[in-house]
């Protein structure tokens, strides 16, 4: 009892260290450092929208429209505050403050899309919530691609590049264990009943729209966050970086993963995004110098197109199912039946 | 009223108010912190000091400014603070360094081989790997063969970016050629800025994209220059003297077009008698020509995209319109005649090169592409072409082959014969070379003649 | 208000109407604390829709619902839940991916919660709009400080350690809590009935509403529940309301019981005026309940004399209405053995590490009626899956027309004339009733054939022909299981495979059933049968085979195992 606050920040006591160590050790590897970032922003789009697909049930496909909001807004933030520094504080310091909160205000503001989308379409059950948020996607990058502000089909350029190994995967880490501590929780347990039988969940007192409305918004606001991060790296924003296809990509993610499992969702997004680059080796690999080397870097997606299909025939269910990495190993299984 | 109860609904947490608020409190005390301690940072210029501001300011004069083919000096030396002020804080560009070891040169090219671009990439592509077979053949650069990576970007920003920085970081290359999108483009420029890695852009038309910094260049003519090209043929060839427009006012092509043209038609003693708008999508463009048939143009000037010109043209015809019809690249599209039809016919278009260009230098280039790749090229392929020959040239030329060196060669080109015309690098870094004229015929665009810009 | 006190639960004049069909007309009720009440009637005549209507399911159309002093109509389901009413569902409605703890959890509340104070709740009732405020109070007591639980605050993980306590504690009571890290889908249906209640009550209502809570059990089974429920109700003072066709139970628990018949109230009384009532007897129990009924009185240990008088008349009278039915096997019991239609060996089913089935060998042949008994998880059902292909074995062979098919899927099979209505019914809820029946027979190309075969269905259940437009989804519990049948019939199989037919029906739908069974029986078409029922079921059947804990126990001719003494104490609920 004395001891148990621990438990709480104790996770990122222990991660937040060791990628400390790890991005200092890596500052000077450009490339790694820019994988890993995407990586991590896919991350944490696959297990945020894995919180509402997954867990709840509910089916969006418009998860890159809430990603646009979070880019588009930390950035025109933060390459508005590009000239100011807080008082007191480094440069760098301050300059990663500023980053901080611009990563926030992407989030928030991703958040609040996520509320009136979901409001409205979340009171009813079925397949509006699908239509709304494809709906959204598409509005998003209309507007996105009209808007002189943020520099129309072009994109949003200038924004300062702040992002860092150590935000991305702390964002993804703690967003990996926002979902799963939901999921273990009575919320969670909620949420995952609405899943299973929405009118038996409502008549055991669980307000449905209430929950599926902040699932959610959390998963809204976690989507606005990747985006955040992403617009810190890229050097270009541009609206056909969250196009429906950006969404059906993170479903595929999820559903490869095995809805509903967050351990599913990470370890696809890792392997869905790096797989085209270990393509891109092994196709270049031998091919030193010569034409061959120009030709088969388009083999890439038929080739990943290919896994997944065939990753979907041998595995419908996803890598994992409904449950997590941990469920694979045969001692978590208590049951049996003990007479 | 019942929309308010919904939303309360929602929202409701019915926590105890206190505990309830304290976040929200905690929250907004944060924010104000915040705000209360911005101010300027110390180091800041008066305007222009910092890049991202820079940039910022050269959004609106490159807007606001249209002289032709060279942009303001204002704007260039914006540009110019800019890349002075962030020399390579990335640690990667030291170990860059001068690979001159080894018997390849390794170039990297980034292109949409894959996606709803590929056909531009691959294109590219294909012009590209030409002119390096055309270089190894004459036995390379520096008596060492010249080879280049290839990576996809699949049309996305993100992934050029990416793409790049493994050039960069893991292949090391010496220059970057690509992209032909100006939004991808954008996206590789910081990075090859900050890594001291010249590149060249075949076809990236957006003045934007070499404002980067001192080490983004490329072989094509920037997007206002194709207004003064057909101001000058209007004038010139087809002796107008009223010119009406019709403008796409959602693209900034079509307007930083529009400007061009207007300044220097008028400035031939030409005169602008309508300009009218459109936005892209449009089907009904019936008031605007209207109007513009009141007027009784000689030429009417639509720099936009062939999805709109072709019902332009049509509801022109129907409408009774005489004036000739002029255009951009822009109209480049196997689509334009089946949707403009005959209405299209003997209008006139500028673009970088000519499918049917007389020069023998584009002859012998289409000759060898049509063996290697069983097609006619297009301009692109031919910028493509271009961009390689001019980095093999620079190459050769480079005091050795480290970053710096190898861009002072390529600013230093000067009419260098590429097969879609004299190439001169400016002070922006940006081709000041001439542009063609093609006419609209039946299923053909047919070259007229070539436009040299002012000297 | 002008509230009775103790009054936990009044529907006042409560009208609904679907398009043009008044399913529930003028509906009034009572309940206290305290109270075991009844709602009976045909199939379709709006129990469950009168169900639906008190929870917020529906909104009357008019009339009042009073919950707990405040009016529910027009509430959400989830804030009536929290005035105090919780219900289970007739067609089980288990959260089944979930484990059977998390099930409970998921209803469990936590009481240390800041507004589980009586203070604040008292405070919102004093705002203005007090009722409004504190039925938000309550109704989202259920709602979780998202912070606390991304924190793992101690007092979370206290109210966490306590919710994870009581449920355990409500499973102990239902007789669930050595299954608690099962997955809900596993387990049986009986226990999967009990999960719902132990569900319902873990929100600590002050009205419970069961709905057919004793569908799919034994006659054991259904003499444990009575006494369950009576125990339930006394121990949490609950006021409890029971749909329910078995009227064993009704009569034996119920203080009042409400008759609806076509949406209308026709009786309100004891279960004793109830079972007098001409009205109740013509629309719901029949004239074979009636004539058991006076049979019974007249002698003091009703079933037992009956059953060993007749072994064909049980405790389900309205058997004796029809002796031919028993009499039917033997008759043919004597014919040389007719060709083999199935045949299973050894087989084994099994669920991960649970094995369901432990090597059963059964035969059908031509024109037989077998039927399977046994024990909630006795493996009758799993039986039946991997028969029919919806589950592959896990070892043993299954032969049909001589052909090996084991592990076939279905979709081979119904083609070859083998049909399976299963347990749970399986029917396409979003299609009409019509729709349905002809997908039954869309292998079929003989379509004055398949109109003559609905009509015959339509014949058999009448108030499917006034439905046939109506999605099935929206059906009443038994209309679906008519449904079911009827579907599983129009594809004319050589080989019947019938999960529990008689579920959540009337006592005189049942009749129909068994009697259209034994029809479809003589005209030669082979039936292996699952059947709660066992008494019903074996004084059909040529052979029967009981099962426990997946393994056969005793085989032989139905009639023969219906007076063995063993299978009369075990399925039979005799003692
Ligand atoms: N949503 C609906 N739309 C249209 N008709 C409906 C709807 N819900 C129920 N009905 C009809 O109302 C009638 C009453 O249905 P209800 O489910 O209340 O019957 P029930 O008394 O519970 O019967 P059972 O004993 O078979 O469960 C049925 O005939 C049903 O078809
Ligand atoms: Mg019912």
């Amino acid at each position: 009892m004395s001891r148990e606050w621990i438990k709480g920040p104790l996770p990122v006591l222990v991660v937040l260290p060791i990628l400390s160590v790890l991005t200092y050790a890596t500052t000077d590897m450009p490339f790694f450092i820019y994988l890993a970032s995407i990586t991590g922003v896919n991350v944490i789009l696959a297990v945020s929208l894995n919180i509402v697909n997954g867990i709840t049930g509910q089916f969006s496909i418009g998860h890159a429209g809430f990603m646009a909001v979070g880019a588009y807004a930390a950035g025109y933030f933060s390459r508005a505050l590009a000239g100011v520094q807080l008082v007191f504080l480094p440069e760098v310091v301050s300059d990663q403050v500023i980053f901080l909160v611009a990563v926030v205000f992407g989030g928030m503001l991703a958040a609040l899309f996520g509320f009136l989308v979901g409001l409205p379409s979340l009171r009813l059950r079925g397949d509006y919530l699908a239509i709304v948020t494809l709906g959204f996607g598409e509005i998003i990058r209309v507007f996105l691609q009209n808007t002189e502000a943020l520099g129309r089909a072009l994109g949003l350029r200038g924004i300062p590049q702040r992002s860092s190994l150590l935000a991305v995967w702390m964002a993804a880490f703690l967003t990996i264990l926002v979902a799963r501590r939901i999921v273990s929780s009575s919320h969670g347990r909620s949420l995952l009943a609405i899943r299973e039988d929405e009118v038996a969940a409502e008549a055991m007192g669980v307000d449905t729209t209430g929950y599926k409305v902040r699932a959610f918004v959390v998963s809204s606001f976690f989507a606005g966050v990747a985006g955040a991060l992403f617009a810190h790296f890229v050097p270009i924003i541009n609206p056909s970086s969250f196009t429906f296809v950006k969404s059906m990509e993170i479903v595929v993610m999820i559903v490869a993963g095995g809805l509903g499992s967050t351990t599913g969702a990470v370890l696809t997004a890792i392997i869905l995004t790096l797989l085209p680059e270990q393509l891109r080796t092994v196709l270049t690999s031998g091919a030193e110098g010569t034409d061959l080397a120009q030709r088969v870097d388009q083999l890439r997606m038929p080739i990943y197109g290919a896994t997944l299909v065939a990753l979907m025939l041998l595995r419908p269910q996803g890598l994992f199912g409904t449950r997590e990495l941990w469920d694979l190993w045969p001692r978590s299984q208590p049951k049996a039946s003990d007479p | 009223m019942s929309a308010l109860r919904l939303i309360s609904d929602s929202l409701k947490s019915n926590r105890p108010k206190g505990a309830g608020s304290r976040p929200l409190v905690l929250c907004l005390g944060l924010g104000m912190a915040l705000v209360v301690a911005c101010q300027k940072k110390p180091g800041e210029g008066a305007s222009e000091a910092s890049p991202e501001r820079a940039e910022v300011s050269k959004t609106g004069a490159g807007q606001a400014v249209h002289s032709g083919q060279a942009a303001t000096a204002g704007a260039g030396a914006g540009a110019e603070a800019a890349a002075a002020e962030k020399p390579a804080s990335d640690s990667a560009a030291a170990a860059l360094g001068a690979p001159e070891g080894g018997d390849v040169i390794l170039l990297g090219e980034v292109g949409s081989l894959t996606g709803a671009q590929a056909t531009f990439g691959i294109s590219t592509r294909n012009g590209i790997e030409l002119a390096i077979r055309d270089i190894n053949e004459k036995g390379g650069v520096r008596g060492k063969k010249l080879a280049v990576r290839v990576y996809d970007n699949q049309g996305k920003p993100e992934e050029s970016a990416n793409a790049m920085t493994r050039l960069i970081a893991q292949d090391k290359v010496v220059l970057i050629l690509g992209e032909v999108a100006s939004t991808n483009s954008l996206a590789m420029a910081p990075k090859a800025q900050a890594s001291q890695v010249p590149m060249i852009s075949p076809s990236s038309t957006n003045p934007k994209v070499t404002e980067v910094g001192d080490y983004i260049f490329r072989v094509c003519f920037i997007d206002p220059f194709q207004g003064f090209v057909m101001a000058k043929f209007a004038r010139d060839h087809l002796k107008a003297t009223s010119a009406a427009i019709l403008k796409d006012q959602k693209s900034d092509y079509s307007i930083g077009l529009t400007e061009v043209f207007t300044e220097q038609f008028t400035k031939l003693g030409g005169k602008v008698v309508s300009t009218e708008a459109y936005a892209q999508g449009d089907t009904d463009f019936r008031a605007q020509l209207t109007a513009i048939r009141r007027t009784k143009p000689d030429v009417l000037y639509i720099p936009g995209y062939y999805t709109d010109v072709g019902l332009i043209a049509r509801q022109a015809k129907q409408l009774g319109v005489k004036s000739v019809l002029l255009g951009s690249d822009g109209w480049e599209s196997a689509k334009l005649f089946e949707l403009g039809g005959t209405a299209i016919e003997g209008s006139y278009l500028s673009n970088h090169y000519a499918m049917n260009d007389p020069s023998p230098a584009a002859k012998a280039f289409r000759e060898k592409y049509k063996a290697a790749y069983g097609a006619t090229p297009d301009s692109l392929a031919a910028l493509g072409y271009d961009a390689a020959m001019v980095a093999a040239d620079a190459l050769a030329r480079a005091k050795d082959l480290s970053g710096p060196s190898v861009r002072d060669a390529i600013a230093a080109t000067k009419d260098f014969p590429g097969v879609a015309g004299r190439i001169s690098l400016n002070d922006k870094r940006n081709a000041v070379k001439p542009a063609v004229v093609l006419k609209v015929g039946n299923g053909t665009l047919e070259y007229v003649t070539t436009i040299q810009p002012d000297a | 208000m002008t509230e009775t006190t103790g009054v936990r639960l009044r529907a006042d004049h409560v009208s609904i109407r679907f398009g043009g069909l008044l399913a529930l007309s003028d509906f009034s009720l009572e309940i206290r604390g305290g109270d075991l009440k009844g709602l009976i009637g045909p199939n379709g005549a709006g129990k469950t829709t009168a169900f639906n209507v008190l929870t917020g399911v529906y909104r009357p159309t008019s009339g009042a619902v009073v919950v707990a002093g405040m009016r529910a109509d027009g509430k959400k389901p989830h804030q009536i839940n929290r005035l105090g009413l919780a219900r289970t569902f007739q067609n089980i409605r288990l959260f089944k991916e979930l484990s059977v703890i998390d099930n409970v959890k998921v209803a469990s509340l936590s009481d240390t919660h800041p507004i589980f104070k009586p203070k604040a709740l008292a405070r919102a009732g004093r705002l203005p709009g007090g009722d409004y405020w504190r039925a938000a109070l309550e109704a989202s007591n259920n709602y979780y400080d998202w912070w606390r639980a991304l924190l793992l605050s101690p007092g979370y993980l206290r109210e966490e350690r306590e919710i994870t306590e009581r449920s355990e504690a409500m499973l102990s009571v239902m007789g669930l809590w050595h299954r608690r890290h099962e997955v809900a889908k596993s387990l049986p249906y009986g226990e999967q009935r009990r999960l719902e209640i132990a569900r319902a009550l873990a929100t600590k209502p002050k009205v419970l509403l069961l709905d057919e809570p004793a569908a799919g059990m034994n006659t054991k089974e259904k003499a444990d529940l009575m006494v369950l429920i009576r125990e339930l109700r006394d121990r949490f003072s609950l006021g409890v309301l029971v749909i329910e066709h078995d009227m064993k139970l009704v009569m034996g628990i119920c203080e009042v019981i409400t008759v609806l018949d076509h949406g209308e109230t026709i009786a309100v009384g004891t279960p004793a005026e109830v079972r007098r009532d001409p009205k109740v007897i013509e629309a719901y129990l029949g004239d074979a309940f009636v004539e058991a009924q006076k049979a019974s009185t007249a002698k003091s240990a009703p079933s037992e004399a009956m059953t060993s008088a007749h072994p064909e008349m049980s405790a389900h009278p309205e058997m004796s209405a029809h002796p031919e039915i028993s009499a039917h096997p033997e008759d043919r019991s004597a014919r040389p053995v007719p060709e083999l239609i199935l045949e299973a060996k050894d087989l084994v089913v099994s669920y991960g590490a649970v094995t369901a089935v432990r090597g059963i060998s059964l035969a059908v042949r031509k024109g037989q009626l077998v039927a399977l008994i046994g024990g909630n998880g006795a493996g009758k059902t799993s039986t039946l899956r991997a028969i029919s292909g919806m589950i592959k074995p896990a070892g043993g062979s299954v032969r049909f027309l001589g052909e090996d098919i084991t592990g076939a899927k279905a979709h081979v099979l119904v083609p070859r004339g083998m049909a399976h209505a299963p347990e749970g019914r399986g029917i396409f809820l979003n299609l009409t009733v019509e729709e349905n029946l002809m997908l039954g027979a869309y292998l079929r190309r003989d379509a004055a054939e398949i109109e003559h075969d609905a009509e015959r269905c339509y014949g058999l259940f009448p108030i499917l022909k006034q439905r046939r437009r109506q999605v099935a989804g929206t059906l009443s519990g038994g209309e679906q299981q008519m449904l079911a049948l009827s579907r599983a019939l129009m594809n004319r199989p050589r080989l019947l495979l019938l999960d529990e037919p008689s579920l959540g029906l009337a006592p005189q739908i049942v009749d129909t059933i068994f009697e259209v069974l034994k029809d479809v029986n003589a005209s030669g078409v082979s039936v292996l049968l699952v059947e709660q029922n066992a008494h019903l079921a074996l004084s059909l059947a040529h052979v029967g085979y009981v099962l426990e804990t997946g393994q056969i126990v005793t085989e032989g001719p139905g009639p023969t195992l219906l007076t063995s003494p063993e299978i009369r104490k075990a399925y039979l609920g005799e003692s």
